[in-house]
């Protein structure tokens, strides 16, 4: 089996979960300036998550690149990883109904560690399925970010315990380090 | 890396924010010419969105015809424009709430500009991945008219404040100048 339905699939329920966070924003109460501050906390919620949910499907994108083949258990592992991705716009909406809370912050390193775990199962299987010598094996040999993502997520998880806003810098930290495209499929594909 | 993916989560996105535009929208609360008179602004901004928001996709549409290689600086450059383009709903809804005002006025323009520039990247990371003698650049151009709508979109954000009818003007001066077909990508294509 090759890649194209699973790629559609994903793409069609990456785009809507993308989109439908913005629904989760309320409108500023006044017409005023002032009226907006409030919201810049759920604000930059949203744009985390925007930036979070386009991190995995840039790598999703990346990786298929380069997988020649799937089979049931990759089609199960990618529904697996997108499940997780969908309890994303969730989040901001708790978010924009209780404001950043221990709750909430806690709830949102949960999910991301799920996401970040699922992701790994995924490349897992994909490997499994395309043999060990196969490009996407090649092309991910080297990946330490993701091992790191995790740990910082278990990490992330304990902190928000001692302080959310620490866990909440370690988010950011950890899409800052995915911000920086991946090479590595690239230069395969060319 | 070809744009197939590129362009299926571009469409999907598009056509769900084009679509949940609507459901900003408020049916006129009694069976009035006068009731209907209300709603008419609201009515306005959400047709301007959408040909905004159209014509987005539509140079979207005829510049990633020429594009034959993405990359990640790709990917993330056109992220940032879908991330803009999904804002236009929420200034609707402000517009709606809080009238022809000059702060959701403006922040319409603000959302538009940030839009503007995030488009004006693409370009360029396409062009940095195809090459300075890709059909995409030639078909680019100077980008004359990215440059007029940048300029506009930042006057009308601070005209907001004098009148925002004045912005409202310089919207729609934007829009029907880019409602004319780009013909560049259609030449190559």
């Amino acid at each position: 089996m090759n890649t194209n339905r699973l790629n559609s699939f994903t793409d069609g329920v990456v785009a809507i979960i993308i989109t439908i966070m913005v629904l989760a924003l309320p409108v500023p109460k006044s017409p005023g300036m002032a009226a907006l501050l409030p919201l810049t906390v759920l604000f930059a919620a949203y744009a985390l998550s925007f930036m979070k949910v386009g991190i995995y499907w840039s790598q999703h994108h990346h990786m298929l690149q380069v997988a020649r083949k799937v089979n049931g258990r990759v089609l199960l592992a990618n529904l697996f990883h997108l499940f997780w991705l969908s309890l994303i716009p969730f989040l901001v909406r708790w978010v924009g109904e209780t404001g950043v809370t221990r709750d909430t912050v806690l709830a949102f390193g949960i999910v991301m560690l799920l996401c970040a775990t699922s992701f790994a199962i995924l490349r897992a299987v994909l490997i499994a399925a395309d043999g060990p010598d196969s490009p996407v094996a090649k092309a991910t040999a080297r990946s330490r970010k993701g091992l790191i993502t995790i740990v910082a997520y278990i990490v992330a998880i304990g902190v928000v315990f001692v302080s959310p806003n620490a866990a909440i810098v370690i988010y950011f930290a950890v899409a800052a380090l995915w911000l920086v495209p991946d090479k590595r499929f690239e230069q395969l594909v060319g | 890396m070809n744009a197939s993916r590129l362009n299926a989560l571009t469409d999907g996105v598009i056509a769900i924010v084009l679509t949940i535009m609507v459901l900003e929208l408020k049916v006129p609360a009694e069976p009035s010419i006068a009731a209907v008179r209300a709603v008419l602004p609201l009515l306005g901004a959400y047709l301007l969105s959408f040909i905004n928001i159209g014509i987005f996709w539509n140079n979207l549409h005829n510049m990633m015809q020429s594009t034959r290689k993405v990359n990640g600086a790709v990917l993330w450059a056109n992220l940032a424009l879908l991330f803009w383009i999904t804002l236009i709903p929420l200034v609707i809804r402000w517009i709606d709430e809080a009238g022809i005002t000059p702060w959701p006025v403006a922040s319409y323009g603000a959302i538009l500009l940030c839009s503007a520039i995030s488009y004006l990247l693409l370009e360029r990371a396409l062009i940095a991945a195809e090459g300075e003698d890709s059909a995409v650049k030639r078909a680019v151009g100077s980008k004359f008219k990215e440059w007029v709508s940048f300029a506009t979109y930042a006057a009308a954000f601070g005209l907001a404040f004098v009148s925002p009818y004045i912005s409202i003007g310089l919207y729609v001066a934007v829009s029907v100048m880019w409602f004319i077909p780009d013909r560049r990508f259609e030449e190559r294509a």
